[in-house]
């Protein structure tokens, strides 16, 4: 015992040279309490918004003459201030929309300063998008002796920006860079690196804030779909509440910003982010959770006209051969426009986006305490996640309907009905009974018999099976996808036949 | 820097530094720091002790930084000491806090010159290991864990040290209370959270209504009624609770 208390003494209180205490930050508590803590001290003290709408919890539709308003018995937490904050911990990219002045910029502020950076390097860091921004506004410069001196290009050495080395990097209304720009951009998101003059410079774990005044992306430069899809989740800026007014005035009295006075027992350093990330990363992700986000991809990505091949019938035929959905997606196909999400939206959703829907559920379970990622979690982030990245299809049946148009405005509203609606559907499919799991199991068993008699009978069970699959009247996403797997099965059996 | 001066520059410091700082805590031992001055402390010593107010309105309250801040470090007349005493606290608040109560009861009397053997002392009664005796005599004493959680209901017992019982909720196995067992009238219930345990004695004991047998002696226990669990400690003691009762009966020996 007596160590023990030894131990304790080498604690934060120290002597200075100048015979005064020193008392060194607290790191007690947990990672995560300080991101709640942080949380808090943002909610209460910088963005003031009370708008609790990432729910969970059981649902209870509240009615009357004005319409209808959905509460969730476990209470909520404001996507504004903790979305910017999973990503911090993560390292994922960010984009906040919304008009100006409501704070896109100061949350983006705030995690730099959570990661460490001081007001100014952050302020003297972030990025302004505008027309005539270039790559070596961008990135750097080379050095202009080194131009006129060097022999070769390697000789030429170049100036990098010293913002990209920061952890927190933020680019303001980045919709205003041009094409070439964006291109830049794009490098150092998705790969971390940038080069010029055959200099590299690596970028190193990064948090990427990115903001646009509009919801879309559609400023002065159309955004290029690659770096769209590079966006991990997106944060709407919300108009403060109206009874916030004395907060902005005692603010305008005090004349000191929110920045000014983040606390600085909030902030993390790189290991401690680093270990978060790892903290989030060992978190487990319910089977349900899994099972939703794979039928809602496989449902959006279906598109039954675009070939008379199974195989193809996926959007990205379309895309290839040039054509929009509305092109096919009309009466001659003869799915419900309404039971099936296939018609509702342009594109499917890619596996990038599905990694960034599992990172961010994760990280949000890790926030609640939680000690796996739910189906609630990845239901609450999904339309975040996905808003970037999923574009409706505006002539599409859906959308003609009246209750339906008013989902044009609000797109993290169509996204979750699309996913309730998705879902709902595969449940029910799943409930019927799909012989897949025990096809799969008396497949394996016959691959690993090796025997060709085996193997053959059991592609003749697999026939069966998607011929009955093919007798259940319309070939939906569901029953494409069982189609697909039961292929494959058939074709493993081909080639454990053939060796 | 005056003391004043020293003031106005935590009052608009602390809060940038801390989000959760309670201005009220950090202004009820002001009159405390003002008392150091007149007593002639040097202006070293009452800065530091403000420096650990400061930082303590800033956190959820602990009973020995409480008591720290009220007696023993008011007394201080150098800054090492100051500093090597908050360290312990906050070393037994970060490992032990659920000794937290329990140590700052310990320690209430102690001169700021004590406080470091005296906390050695105590820790070292609470997790001493010695198997102890029964002796002649036996006698049951009754704890109430209603004391540290209101809505506590005993479903099982264990030992985190021969010295410390654990008594888990029923229905919520990661809430639980616990009880220091140091003699038969030096017992202390305090909050015990989740963690690890040790095994128990194999101590032959026989348990029914208002009785417990340990040891060869029947020993009253008043409103001890069956269905119940039991433990036994090498400490030694035997420790046992009732369905529906926040009530801990204790045998240990007289």
């Amino acid at each position: 015992m007596r160590r023990r208390v030894d131990a304790w003494a080498d604690g934060r209180a120290s002597v200075g040279d100048d015979g005064r205490l020193r008392l060194a930050a607290s790191r007690d508590g947990s990672l995560v309490d300080r991101v709640r803590r942080a949380y808090d001290w943002i909610t209460t003290e910088a963005i003031l918004c009370d708008a609790p709408d990432l729910a969970l919890g059981e649902r209870a539709v509240l009615s009357g003459n004005a319409g209808t308003v959905e509460v969730r018995r476990e209470g909520g937490y404001t996507s504004y201030v903790l979305l910017p904050l999973l990503g911090l911990v993560t390292s994922s990219n960010v984009l906040f929309v919304g008009a100006p002045g409501r704070g896109k910029t100061t949350v983006a502020t705030l995690m730099g300063l959570l990661a460490g950076g001081t007001l100014r390097e952050v302020r003297r860091g972030t990025q302004r998008g505008h027309p005539q921004l270039t790559v070596a506004d961008l990135l750097g410069s080379p050095l202009p002796g080194d131009l006129v001196r060097a022999e070769q290009v390697s000789d030429i050495r170049v100036a990098w920006r010293g913002w990209l080395k920061q952890r927190v990097k933020i680019v303001d209304e980045f919709n205003r860079l041009p094409t070439k720009t964006q291109s830049a951009l794009l490098s150092l998101i998705a790969e971390g690196c940038a080069e010029q003059y055959e200099q590299v410079v690596e970028t190193g774990p990064s948090a990427w804030y990115l903001t646009a005044n509009d919801d879309l992306g559609g400023g002065t430069f159309q955004v290029i779909d690659a770096l769209l899809d590079r966006i991990d989740v997106v944060v709407r800026a919300v108009p403060f509440a109206p009874d916030n007014t004395m907060h902005l005035a005692a603010r305008v009295a005090s004349g000191v910003l929110p920045e000014e006075r983040l606390p600085t027992e909030l902030v993390f350093d790189e290991k401690e982010l680093a270990r978060a990330d790892a903290e989030i990363r060992k978190l487990p992700v319910e089977d349900e959770a899994l099972f939703a986000l794979g039928t809602f991809t496989a449902q959006l990505d279906f598109c039954a006209r675009a070939s008379d091949q199974p195989q193809r019938m996926n959007k990205d035929t379309l895309a290839l051969a040039g054509r929009r959905l509305a092109h096919v997606c009309n009466e001659d196909c003869p799915l419900d426009k309404v039971e099936n999400v296939c018609a509702q939206a342009e594109k499917g959703i890619s596996t990038r986006a599905q990694l960034s829907a599992i990172r961010l559920a994760k990280a949000f379970a890790w926030f609640r305490g939680a000690p796996a990622a739910t189906f609630g979690d990845l239901r609450a982030l999904l339309p975040w996640v996905l808003h970037a990245r999923l574009a409706p299809n505006l002539h599409g049946s859906f959308f003609l309907e009246s209750e339906n148009e008013v989902l044009l405005a609000d797109r993290a509203s169509w996204i979750r009905q699309a996913f309730d609606r998705a879902v709902a559907h595969a449940r029910a499919h799943r409930e019927r009974g799909t012989p897949y799991a025990s096809l799969r199991e008396s497949t394996a068993a016959a691959l690993a018999s090796r025997d060709p008699v085996k193997l053959r009978a059991q592609r003749r069970v697999l026939e069966s099976a998607i011929e009955a699959c093919l007798r259940e009247g319309e070939l939906n996403a569901l029953v494409h996808a069982d189609l697909m797997r039961l292929r494959a099965l058939h074709a493993r059996c081909g080639q454990g036949a053939g060796t | 820097m005056s003391l004043e001066a020293t003031l106005a520059r935590m009052r608009a410091e602390a809060p940038r530094r801390h989000p959760t700082w309670d201005s009220n805590r950090f202004e009820a031992h002001v009159g405390a720091a003002h008392e150091m001055i007149i007593r002639g402390a040097p202006e070293s010593v009452v800065h530091a002790y403000l420096e650990l107010v400061a930082d303590a309105a800033a956190r959820p309250p602990s009973a020995l930084r409480e008591l720290l801040l009220s007696s023993t470090l008011t007394s201080a007349t150098d800054v090492a000491s100051i500093a090597r005493v908050h360290n312990l606290a906050e070393g037994l608040e970060r490992e032990l806090p659920w000794l937290d109560g329990f140590v700052a009861h310990a320690l209430a009397e102690s001169e700021l010159a004590q406080f470091e053997a005296n906390l050695v002392a105590t820790l070292e009664a609470v997790f001493d290991t010695t198997e102890g005796r029964w002796g002649r005599g036996t006698m049951c004493a009754m704890r109430t864990l209603r004391q540290v959680d209101d809505e506590i209901l005993p479903g099982s017992l264990e030992l985190v040290a021969p010295r410390v019982l654990r008594v888990r909720d029923r229905d919520d196995p990661s809430r639980g209370a616990g009880v220091v067992v140091l003699g038969r009238s030096d017992m202390h219930v305090t909050p015990l959270p989740d963690g690890n345990a040790i095994p128990a004695a194999s101590e032959a004991t026989k348990i029914g209504d208002q009785q417990m047998v340990v040891d060869g002696m029947t020993v009253f226990c008043d409103g001890l009624r069956a269905p119940l669990t039991s433990i036994a400690s090498a400490a030694p003691f035997v420790a046992a609770i009732a369905e529906d009762s926040q009530h801990v009966w204790i045998a240990s020996p007289r």
